[in-house]
């Protein structure tokens, strides 16, 4: 297999605040091949925002690396970045907030054809009208404001924005957690097709495991600023090795009448300003032992294209069996 | 086919429920004198003594218009146009201000989505509970503490004395939900309203939060107000969705998700990624969610089903449809194979 | 599928009273100003011979709709006409003033909210120092220099009001510059002048409005005042200011001779005040209509 398309190692962002040094993001390593979809699971202050800000280089790493397509730019000066951008471009979660709204909608989905010289101005105009079919809005949408659409209807538009330069990498922060349930399933079909057209891969970040589950090709978890585990999607849904995936994964309600697991994870996620010594999950895992109060796990592989950062692998493991067949 | 006859105005069964919704339209009056803009139309739903309804629908379907019009706090120029409320037998529309206040927090204990808007950021924890148990109770200042504290320790607030004295701000979002269900249930509510009381948290801190409200919305009554299915399923013994300001479709919460007979419901299911719909392209519901309207004629679902028919162009009724079960529908999908 | 208005009949009808009011204060205000604005054309740039020459047989003619409307001075000049001679100045500096201030302190503003760096330290420790300087040093400094006249005065105030500005763009660039279009538009590879230019200073627009027209009343009234003191346009000019500190002989012979600049001062002040009002309150509610 050739290089990976996205590959950031050992990533750290710590930010200095008045009650002491944030650590968001604390030795991230993980990898976007060509074409997958990887799916980035956490709750707040798992650092899985900053995550997606550092990794579009809006916030500098403070430590670690970020290859894109084999070029390190993690530390690129911002000139160099802009070439960088044509080919990742990022959707945000809250579609009310993401789009001009003094703009019309064909100068928005144009504003990043015409920062990296798309074409002359025909070009561009027709660009644009390919780009509304592409997300399935009529072509009269580009004359109006995004205040004249409904939640779903902009996100649509935020989607033709990203892809106008057909990027290799679009990360998506909360793409649908924005918009009404019967929305939700057309927003996350049409990132499905435009992936089936155009070939590029995507960075899912959700809190939202049954939709990660869904479009991901690999999931991974993020705890407290660190990966706690990853792997192929329906492996790590079926089979968790981490406790906390475990617990996310029972803590998940179903509709499919089988009501939830048991296992509930006592606490509050701690705050990155105090992180706990040893394994950051040791508090409210219920499998925690002396060692994990002291010693940090690495995250080692496992087989099958897996890994996990817990001393005691699959040791809480939910019996989630029955999600096999699917 | 199961023969669908019209449920009686009366409750069907003899003793008189907790809550009676009966036919309530909400709507704001238009400035013209013209019909007037209709949020909910013509709502029927009853609440059992230690039983949870949940109330399924969307953004702008109406649902959190019936939550508040149920505790008399209906923004005006919104306003209960006709119908009724009762609780206990109590006729709760036409209060005076001064009833209401004393039914509020007092008789219906309310739990809102957002605990840091829901929670007054000036006020200590204990304050907030004292002031309310004081409302409502004649007692003096330091049983109110008692009373306070022994309510922050029924929801799962751990060192809950030394809480009394911290303000919202310092309590982490789980913590603070569980104190404005403290504030909830602190004068032994008779019902519990709570409108998307998970929505704004973490999913470990939701479970934690969905088993807390499943022991204590059992003990009194309790409506659930969501749009999340999944949270429906978790602690409702029954649900009714709300699709436009009415209610498609109502019955046992396994029951309805498993053999939905509302189109709408279907959809609704079919859209929600599950575990088991991996691989498989989700279904959507077409189009959008109407926004209010005058003109009602119609079934509100029917621009987006694809089960509509030619009699659809009138809206129908609720009528029962198999064990307590109710559908709003010319067309209900049969036997669903879920 | 075809686009509708996202919101619905609700919020729409429900801002609808409050909406009247301030358009009504908007609409006043603009009538008012547009009022000063034609007659500084029609009047004010060419002003009728009574606003300088004398005529002694007429001195301290009280207000009457039969002779002068506004009266006479000390020298027998006609109020009303000095009034409208005065308006290019005053209104003139203050205008010239308030664009000064605004200009650069929209510049500076927008710098330090964009470049988290030294440039926002160096901005924000010029701002405040500037602030805590009395402005009347400065501008008896400046006139020393440059000498009285329209120019100096207009700069001068210019340059000490414009910091305030800078803050006020600032704090609002601050939150803009936050929102996910311009982090959007950033990430898209635009560049930040443009960035600046097409996201950041519209969604001022508001802001730089409001702003214009309270800085320019209150330019209107430092012009006043300065000019009372003696430090402003040049004596011989009958700049509303001039012709207060002229009136303070007569006060009590003849009173009008102050109370005619002085209503022309108010009613300008008003007139943009009203305008500011107007401005900020129809933002508002179009900002939440945005949302």
């Amino acid at each position: 297999m050739s290089a990976p398309l996205l590959e950031a190692r050992d990533l750290s962002v710590t930010f200095a605040t008045r009650r002491g040094n944030v650590h968001a993001l604390d030795g991230v390593s993980l990898s976007v091949a060509r074409g997958e979809t990887v799916g980035l699971v956490g709750e707040s202050g798992s650092g899985k925002s900053t995550l997606a800000m550092t990794l579009m280089c809006a916030t500098r790493p403070t430590g670690g690396t970020i290859h894109f397509d084999g070029r390190e730019i993690g530390h690129l000066p911002q000139r160099a970045l802009r070439a960088v951008r044509r080919r990742l471009q990022i959707i945000f979660q809250d579609p009310y907030a993401s789009l001009d709204p003094r703009m019309k909608v064909r100068r928005i989905i144009a504003e990043p054809l015409v920062a990296h010289r798309f074409g002359s101005r025909a070009e561009i105009a027709a660009r644009v009208r390919e780009l509304l079919e592409a997300v399935g809005l009529p072509p009269d949408a580009a004359d109006r404001l995004p205040s004249q659409f409904s939640g779903g209807q902009r996100q649509r538009i935020a989607i033709a924005r990203a892809i106008a330069l057909s990027p290799d990498l679009v990360i998506a922060d909360e793409p649908v957690s924005a918009l009404d349930v019967s929305i939700q399933a057309q927003i996350i079909n049409l990132l499905q097709d435009i992936q089936q057209r155009l070939g590029m891969a995507y960075l899912v970040i959700a809190h939202d495991l049954p939709l990660v589950h869904q479009i991901a090709d690999r999931i991974v978890v993020l705890y407290l600023g660190r990966v706690v585990e990853q792997g192929p999607a329906e492996q790590i849904t079926a089979r968790p090795l981490h406790p906390y995936t475990a617990g996310l994964l029972a803590a998940t309600p179903t509709v499919d009448g089988t009501g939830r697991e048991r296992l509930v994870l006592r606490g509050d996620p701690p705050s990155p300003i105090n992180r706990p010594s040893g394994c950051p999950f040791h508090p409210r895992c219920p499998a925690a032992q002396d060692r994990c109060r002291t010693e940090a796990p690495a995250l080692e592989p496992q087989p099958g294209g897996r890994a996990v950062a817990c001393h005691f692998p699959g040791s809480v493991a939910p019996p989630l069996a029955h999600l096999l067949d699917a | 086919m199961t023969s669908m006859r019209t449920l009686p105005q009366s409750s069907p069964t003899d003793e008189t429920p907790l809550v009676a919704l009966r036919n309530l339209r909400v709507g704001m009056p238009a400035p013209d004198g013209g019909a007037p803009v209709i949020v909910l139309d013509g709502v029927d739903l009853t609440i059992a003594k230690g039983e949870i309804v949940g109330l399924v629908g969307e953004s702008g379907s109406g649902k959190s218009m019936m939550a508040l019009s149920m505790i008399g706090l209906v923004p005006p120029p919104v306003r209960v146009l006709s119908g009724s409320i009762k609780l206990e037998g109590r006729e709760l529309i036409g209060l005076p201000e001064r009833q209401w206040r004393s039914t509020r927090g007092g008789t219906v204990g309310m739990v809102f989505q957002d605990p840091m808007t829901g929670l007054n950021p000036v006020r200590s924890v204990g304050a907030l509970l004292t002031e309310s148990v004081r409302r409502h109770q004649r007692v003096d200042n330091r049983r109110a503490l008692e009373i306070a504290e022994k309510a922050l320790l029924a929801v799962g607030v751990p060192a809950a004395r030394e809480r009394l004295s911290a303000y919202p701000h310092q309590l982490s979002g789980g913590l603070r939900q569980r104190v404005m269900i403290a504030l909830a249930l602190v004068n032994d509510p008779k019902v519990i309203i709570a409108d998307e009381p998970t929505t704004a948290l973490d999913a470990t801190i939701q479970a934690q939060i969905l088993d807390l409200l499943r022991d204590r919305l059992h003990a009194a009554g309790g409506l659930m107000i969501t749009h999340d299915l999944g949270v429906a399923a978790d602690i409702c013994d029954r649900i009714a969705v709300i699709y436009h300001g009415r209610i498609v479709e109502e019955g046992p919460t396994a029951d309805v998700l498993r053999r939905p007979r509302h189109p709408y419901t279907a959809g609704l299911l079919a859209a929600v990624p599950h575990f088991g719909s991996r691989g498989s392209r989700l279904e959507p519901i077409p189009g959008q969610p109407p926004g209010p309207t005058r003109e009602r004629a119609a079934c509100s679902f029917q621009p987006r089903c694809k089960h509509a028919r030619q009699a659809c162009a009138l809206a129908p009724a609720l009528v029962a449809s198999g064990p307590e079960r109710r559908v709003a529908c010319h067309n209900p999908i049969e036997e669903a194979a879920r | 599928m075809s686009a509708r208005p996202a919101t619905g009949l609700l919020p729409r009808l429900r801002v609808w009273p409050r909406r009247a009011a301030s358009d009504a204060m908007l609409i006043a205000g603009l009538a008012m100003a547009g009022l000063l604005a034609v007659l500084t054309l029609l009047f004010g740039l060419n002003p009728p011979e009574s606003a300088y020459t004398g005529n002694l047989m007429s001195r301290f003619q009280s207000p009457s709709l039969g002779g002068h409307v506004f009266g006479t001075d000390q020298l027998g000049r006609s109020l009303g006409a000095r009034l409208a001679a005065g308006m290019p100045w005053s209104l003139g500096i203050a205008l010239v003033a308030a664009i000064i201030a605004l200009s650069i302190g929209t510049v500076m503003g927008l710098i330090a909210a964009w470049l988290p760096g030294w440039p926002r330290r160096v901005i924000r420790t010029v701002v405040d120092t500037v602030i805590a300087f009395p402005s009347l040093v400065i501008a008896v400094t400046v006139i020393a220099l440059l000498g009285r006249g329209f120019w100096p005065l207009a700069v001068t105030l210019g340059l000490a009001t414009w910091p305030i500005a800078a803050r006020v763009v600032y704090a609002e660039a601050m939150s803009i510059v936050k929102r996910d279009y311009v982090v959007a538009a950033v990430l898209a590879g635009v560049g930040p002048v443009k960035v600046l230019a097409t996201h950041v200073l519209p969604a001022l627009r508001p802001t730089l409005l409001t702003m214009f027209a309270f800085t320019f009343a209150d330019m209107l009234i430092a012009e006043s005042a300065l000019s009372f003191l003696g430090l402003g346009v040049p004596l011989s000019a009958p700049s509303w200011g001039n012709m207060l500190a002229e009136s303070r002989e007569h006060l009590v012979a003849a009173p009008w001779m102050m109370l005619v600049p002085a209503g022309a001062i108010v009613f300008a002040v008003v007139a943009l005040n009203l305008i500011g009002d107007g401005i900020a309150a129809s933002a508002r509610k179009r900002g939440r209509a945005i949302g």
